[in-house]
């Protein structure tokens, strides 16, 4: 597909979704909702990870669970407006497959899934593959995370497609769109099993002593923006808020935290579990690199590097890894 | 798909009063139902307007789908919980976590240490066995070590006169004095002072339910009465919002989550993971 047609495909689906794409800003790109022409064409492919996610095409920031009147819960209805993120990363997408785990059985969460639209956007260049080999090396990985199109660049302004669901199937071939390849999902784990550098991570963060992570709480100061902008993470509170003006009614809602924050692990009476900072940020490496592998066989880590990014004192992952591993040695 | 959010109405038959700032929420389930649980299971209770909260219920003794909680005011749900009167409803959803390991405690001594309103979730076991005639006293042993800061704040004094006729309860108080004529042995102190003064039962499991400080100080007495890491079962308390789910993520504990791993746990699994107590 060229861009002129890709302009046309974004333009048909604007008529269905409400699409959110990355869109550059200074040095950096945003993911932000596309709303017309000119903002079609200021839609970035350079492949860059956007500093926010598209994770409330997922997960929305704030979802109504329940309502209820004079006291009482009625029935929800759960329904959602659809959605499209377009251009996510093969990292981001990997973050999906998470999401499908974590809430398999959340019937919001499916619903907002059936109602929204993934399209990917790849690139392979410089894999030194060519021919059938990149082919091959372009569907091993294409098979193993989740997505309804892909984009896969193919040259200057031009691009290969798949399809990883019937919806994006049927997406195209209702554009008028027809050569494209279906790639069957093979599951998330790959063949060879978890990437070895991810799991010495999570050995490290298994085997670290405690005490090695008053260093990064001295450090950290519990902003919370790692995990706001980490594709991976999904806390949440839930909470009810009553309506000012009609006594007894109001709605139940879902809303995004991060574990960074101070009353995230408070009970009644006041005690808190994660009362520093160390505590924090060993609970959030702990989630990503023990939790997530001891319950779902992958890493809650998709290597995106945003959290590296955000940082406000400039903690980065390779640094902490690395202190952890030092740390061990001088024990 | 069945919303896991979504819960049964149960009704207030009883309200009575346990302590300061404690009282105790006879209920059934509104359609007649049963509560199909594990002693140490833990339900999700809510007030529309004002959230959910979690509680341990405890099957009423001698009364068929008749249950209990204990709820100490210390927050919007629990505040709003106490301004309940027989006749109102609330939601309840359940039951979560893994209870009691019950085929493990079959013939064995059993060590129960609570403190506080912790005494909730033993006392949801103990009134499982009476119900169900399986204390079996003849062939094993129960002591109860009950620490409180005050007799003020013990809760389902009743049950504990009752229960003191069958087995062995231990009481510390951290101010004032235990009245007379309760029956029950009383020192003064934090729980830990009842180590040094009573002979502690031995060869079995040993059960802890309190506020964090308690696992803090009295796992090593226990460790040092002879029990090994296997037979030392903690319920844990923690935050939760999806609350059994394993999503929100506000109770994890290393490499565990309270609502769907625990919240029993031996001190086998707990011991490497600093954030437990």
């Amino acid at each position: 597909m060229t861009k002129t047609t890709l302009n046309k495909f974004i333009e048909y689906l604007k008529q269905t979704y409400k699409i959110y794409a990355p869109v550059r800003d200074g040095s950096e790109l945003y993911v932000k909702p596309i709303n017309d022409e000119s903002e079609i064409a200021e839609i970035d492919f350079t492949n860059q990870i956007p500093i926010n996610t598209f994770k409330p095409v997922l997960l929305p920031k704030r979802d109504v669970l329940f309502d209820f009147k004079k006291g009482k819960f009625e029935k929800k209805n759960i329904k959602y407006d659809p959605e499209c993120a377009f251009l996510m990363s093969v990292m981001d997408l990997k973050a999906v497959g998470l999401f499908h785990q974590t809430f398999e059985r959340d019937p919001y969460y499916q619903k907002k899934r059936q109602s929204n639209l993934l399209i990917g956007q790849a690139f392979f260049e410089g894999t030194g593959f060519t021919g059938h080999l990149r082919e091959r090396y372009e569907e091993d990985i294409l098979e193993h995370i989740i997505f309804d199109i892909m984009l896969v660049k193919a040259g200057p302004n031009k691009w290969k497609f798949y399809t990883g669901s019937e919806k994006g199937q049927v997406i195209l071939e209702a554009f008028g769109f027809k050569d494209f390849e279906h790639i069957e999902f093979a599951g998330l784990i790959k063949e060879e099993g978890i990437d070895p550098e991810l799991e010495r991570h999570r050995k490290e963060i298994v085997e670290a002593d405690n005490s090695a992570w008053g260093h990064w709480g001295d450090i950290c100061t519990a902003c919370g923006k790692c995990a706001i902008d980490c594709p991976t993470c999904y806390c949440f509170n839930i909470e009810d808020e009553q309506d000012t003006k009609e006594k007894g009614s109001g709605q139940r809602v879902r809303s995004w935290t991060t574990c960074f924050y101070n009353d995230f692990s408070e009970v009644g009476g006041g005690a808190k579990f994660l009362k520093t900072n160390a505590r924090r940020i060993q609970n959030w490496y702990t989630h990503k690199w023990v939790r997530t592998p001891k319950e779902f066989q992958i890493m809650g880590c998709v290597n995106c590097g945003r959290c590296d990014k955000v940082c406000p004192v400039g903690i980065k992952r390779a640094d902490v890894f690395k202190w952890l591993e030092e740390h061990k040695k001088s024990k | 798909m069945i919303n896991p959010y979504e819960h049964k109405e149960a009704q207030v038959i009883k309200v009575s009063d346990q302590g300061t700032d404690i009282k105790s929420f006879d209920f059934k389930i509104k359609d007649g139902g049963l509560l199909d649980y594990t002693p140490g299971q833990f339900f999700v209770f809510s007030l529309p307007g004002y959230g959910e909260s979690v509680f341990v219920p405890a099957e009423k003794v001698g009364k068929k789908n008749v249950y209990d909680i204990a709820v100490h005011k210390l927050g919007r749900v629990t505040s709003r919980f106490h301004q309940l009167k027989t006749g109102d409803t609330f939601g309840i959803r359940g039951p979560y976590g893994n209870g009691f390991d019950l085929n493990k405690f079959k013939g064995k001594n059993i060590l129960l240490i609570a403190g506080g309103i912790g005494l909730v979730p033993l006392r949801c076991l103990l009134n499982y066995y009476i119900n169900r005639n399986e204390l079996d006293l003849k062939n094993r042993s129960i002591q109860l070590l009950y620490g409180c800061r005050s007799f003020g704040v013990m809760i389902f004094k009743d049950e504990l006169k009752k229960w003191n006729r069958d087995f062995d309860i231990q009481i510390s108080l951290d101010e004032g004095d235990h009245p007379a004529g309760t029956g029950m042995n009383c020192y003064k102190g934090v729980i830990t002072v009842l180590f040094n003064k009573i002979d502690i039962i031995k060869n079995g499991v040993a059960i802890l339910c309190g506020p964090p400080v308690i696992y803090k100080f009295v796992v090593p007495e226990v460790k040092q009465v002879g029990y090994n890491d296997e037979d030392i079962y903690l319920s844990l308390e923690r935050r939760m919002h999806c609350a059994g789910l394993g999503t929100c993520q506000h109770c994890a504990v290393g490499p565990y989550y309270v609502c769907k791993d625990g919240p029993v746990f031996s001190y086998a699994q707990l011991k490497d993971t600093v954030q437990y107590f």
